[in-house]
């Protein structure tokens, strides 16, 4: 049996064990590997920066725990930043799980960076009725809110909704999402396009390939692609995380999944070679 | 409650799963999994409940005496007919509104998106990217087009370029799809070594 | 009746929504129709869990298999039911259950697939045609590019990877959007003339 005949009816367990190893030992000795900046990175944190002090972001969680390694470092160093600037945040869910995933993270964020619930940022929970809702929002906030926070207290106590009737009076809408059909081009069709609200978007890496002609045309201001973007993110505002240290691990997988497809291909093309070189109906050899 | 017995359950979880592939399918596994069928599905009405509908009828009904808010609890209980087969049919009733008012939003707001993706394909040719580009999209719509046959050499030529093109897209959406794969096991990987075993640096 | 009630409700709905939002009429009415829509939705939430109560009170009564684990999913689904509705998503209990259940076991059972992906790189992913080569060339440039190792082998892995996603796959995105956005508006055109009646398969 030649080496490639060994190694394709090698059982896969094999290759799960080499994949978990080579995914652990960067996090165990990291590389520090340098990260470059890309533009869909650099364009969602200068839209970021060119809100206006003290101005509002309207966020919407739109992924499940199943995204939470991607996106939950976007989450983390948006908030990083706009509290940097003393920007305020109104988030909300439209997915069940969203608002849940994203309340520990936020609050450890906000608690740390001395600011006060209710007063700089709000989590108003899980929304249902999707791009209506979205629409609902425009036409009249504390409706569509269903003029509670995530813990039920009404909105007229909480000082941040003073003033805040409409997704209009937002300097800025973000949507952080990884579920299909994507909720971000439903924001653009019901809130960006007709109304004219400037749109960010955070999302996951398989995601951003079908995202991308709406960066390129303008109609997301910004875009973080996945946990390279996190990590990118993470990088141009000084705030290392888990994205950052996360690279290394990424890399060496990425390498591994190369190695394999080379050699597949290698050992396949041994193997039709073998075969049009055999004799008919078997030989000496 | 304890973050240390938070951590222990995770790492349990996390393990019993991977039971799966490490192993094979066994009944850790599916506890596991029954686990999380459970507890997201009970989430899922606690937050729909807590965050929309019991503030809704406490304002709308309750408070402002908006009567006419009934009506719509009434048409969404109709989707629970489905359930008894004599009167299953009544269930369209509700599917048939949200379908009405899906249809309409399509009608009214899908064209600003498609109009601002067509202006934004019509490039300046002065330069071989968005040549490139404009070539790009025009050959990846002829690809799509099977309402006649296409025989002419350039038809076939374009349909051909087109293709392309969309298993260039595909090879890139095949990238990202492993790239958020592997960054799902880092990331379970990561709370493992740091915060489980304590064998990396946080 | 039974196929035209539901088909006068579609076409209602859906001219009212349509003639009022192209002709900025009655603003309050498509508002009020939005929130019908919104709360008949969310009034629906338990339908899922009728379903799962049935399906396992079956398998439990038949002792099919995991009936055992019937029980407990019923169990934990009623029990943390329970505990939310009365104590609220917010409560320490609730959202510790939360944190140390469902968000491991939803950010690991996805991660499953890398295993599966792994194993099909060496096994399945063959350049046997033309077409498979050059998605293959294309998925490994940008798994290259994408990763940080990329650019230290080789900085041009990085301005490839920026060029196939801003210029040839948005170019193939962009196409692809126009034939879904025309497809799903002539779907709505047909769902609006009860050509296309899609919830007619409901309760038969």
């Amino acid at each position: 049996m030649s080496i490639w005949e060994k190694l394709s009816s090698l059982d896969r367990r094999y290759y799960y064990v080499v994949l978990i190893l080579v995914v652990a030992l960067p996090i165990i000795k990291p590389w520090g590997l340098p990260i470059r900046v890309g533009s869909t990175t650099e364009d969602f944190w200068k839209t970021v920066e060119a809100v206006p002090e003290g101005g509002t972001i309207a966020l919407a969680i739109d992924y499940r725990s199943d995204c939470i390694v991607e996106l939950n470092p976007q989450v983390v160093t948006l908030f990083r930043q706009a509290f940097a600037r003393n920007l305020k945040i109104i988030m909300w869910s439209n997915v069940d799980e969203g608002a849940n995933v994203t309340e520990p993270i936020t609050r450890a964020v906000g608690n740390e960076m001395g600011k006060t619930y209710g007063v700089d940022w709000v989590n108003l929970g899980y929304k249902p009725g999707g791009e209506v809702t979205m629409k609902k929002m425009v036409d009249n906030f504390w409706e569509g809110a269903a003029y509670v926070d995530m813990q039920g207290t009404p909105l007229q106590d909480l000082p941040i909704m003073q003033g805040f009737s409409s997704l209009r009076d937002a300097d800025l809408l973000i949507d952080m999402m990884a579920v299909v059909p994507s909720p971000a081009q439903n924001y653009l069709k019901m809130v960006s396009i007709p109304y004219g609200i400037p749109m960010a978007i955070g999302t996951t890496a398989i995601q951003a390939p079908t995202e991308m002609p709406f960066y390129s045309s303008g109609q997301y201001k910004g875009m973080l692609a996945g946990l390279r973007g996190a990590a990118e993110y993470e990088f141009l505002t000084r705030n290392p995380g888990s994205a950052m240290m996360g690279m290394d691990a990424q890399s060496a997988a990425h390498i591994l999944v190369i190695v394999l497809i080379a050699l597949g291909n290698i050992g396949h093309m041994m193997d039709k070679k073998k075969r049009a070189g055999a004799p008919v109906g078997g030989g000496s050899k | 409650m304890s973050a240390t017995l938070q951590i222990w359950l995770s790492a349990f979880f996390t393990i019993a799963i991977y039971t799966l592939v490490l192993y094979k399918d066994n009944k850790v596994f599916r506890f596991a999994e029954t686990v999380m069928i459970g507890i997201t599905a009970a989430n899922g009405i606690v937050v729909t409940y807590h965050n929309y509908i019991r503030p809704v009828v406490a304002v709308d009904i309750v408070q402002q005496g908006k009567y006419l808010q009934l009506i719509p609890i009434l048409i969404g209980l109709l989707m629970y007919t489905r359930f008894v087969r004599s009167i299953a049919w009544v269930s369209r009733i509700p599917m048939g509104f949200w379908v009405g008012v899906g249809a309409a939003y399509i009608l009214t707001r899908n064209p600003g998106v498609f109009i601002s993706q067509i202006t934004a394909s019509f490039l300046a040719l002065n330069k071989l990217n968005n040549v490139v580009f404009v070539v790009g999209v025009i050959s990846v719509v002829v690809y799509f087009y099977f309402t006649v046959p296409i025989r002419s050499a350039p038809m076939k030529g374009m349909t051909t370029l087109g293709k392309a093109f969309l298993l260039v897209s595909f090879g890139a959406t095949f990238a990202s799809t492993v790239m958020s794969r592997i960054s799902l096991l880092l990331g379970r990987l990561q709370f493992l070594l740091q915060d489980w075993l304590r064998i990396a640096g946080v | 009746m039974k196929k035209t009630l539901p088909f006068i409700l579609t076409f209602v709905s859906a001219l009212t929504i349509t003639v009022c939002v192209f002709f900025d009429l009655a603003p309050a009415l498509v508002e009020e129709i939005d929130k019908w829509f919104i709360l008949s939705g969310a009034v629906v939430c338990c339908i899922g869990l009728v379903n799962l109560t049935t399906v396992h009170a079956r398998n439990i009564k038949r002792r099919g298999r995991d009936w055992d684990l019937s029980y407990v999913l019923l169990f934990i689904t009623f029990a943390y039911l329970v505990l939310g509705i009365v104590a609220g998503p917010t409560h320490p209990l609730y959202a510790w259950i939360f944190d140390s259940t469902a968000v491991p076991l939803g950010a690991t059972f996805y991660s499953v697939l890398s295993f599966y992906i792994v194993s099909a790189a060496y096994r399945a992913f063959r350049a046997k045609t033309r077409d498979a080569a050059i998605l293959l060339v294309s998925g490994i440039i940008v798994l290259l590019g994408n990763a940080p190792i990329g650019e230290v082998i080789y900085p041009g892995f990085g301005t490839a990877t920026k060029w196939i996603m801003d210029i040839a796959n948005t170019a193939a995105m962009r196409a692809v959007i126009f034939g879904a956005t025309i497809g799903s508006f002539i779907t709505a055109i047909r769902v609006f003339l009860g050509i296309d009646r899609p919830y007619t398969a409901a309760g038969e």
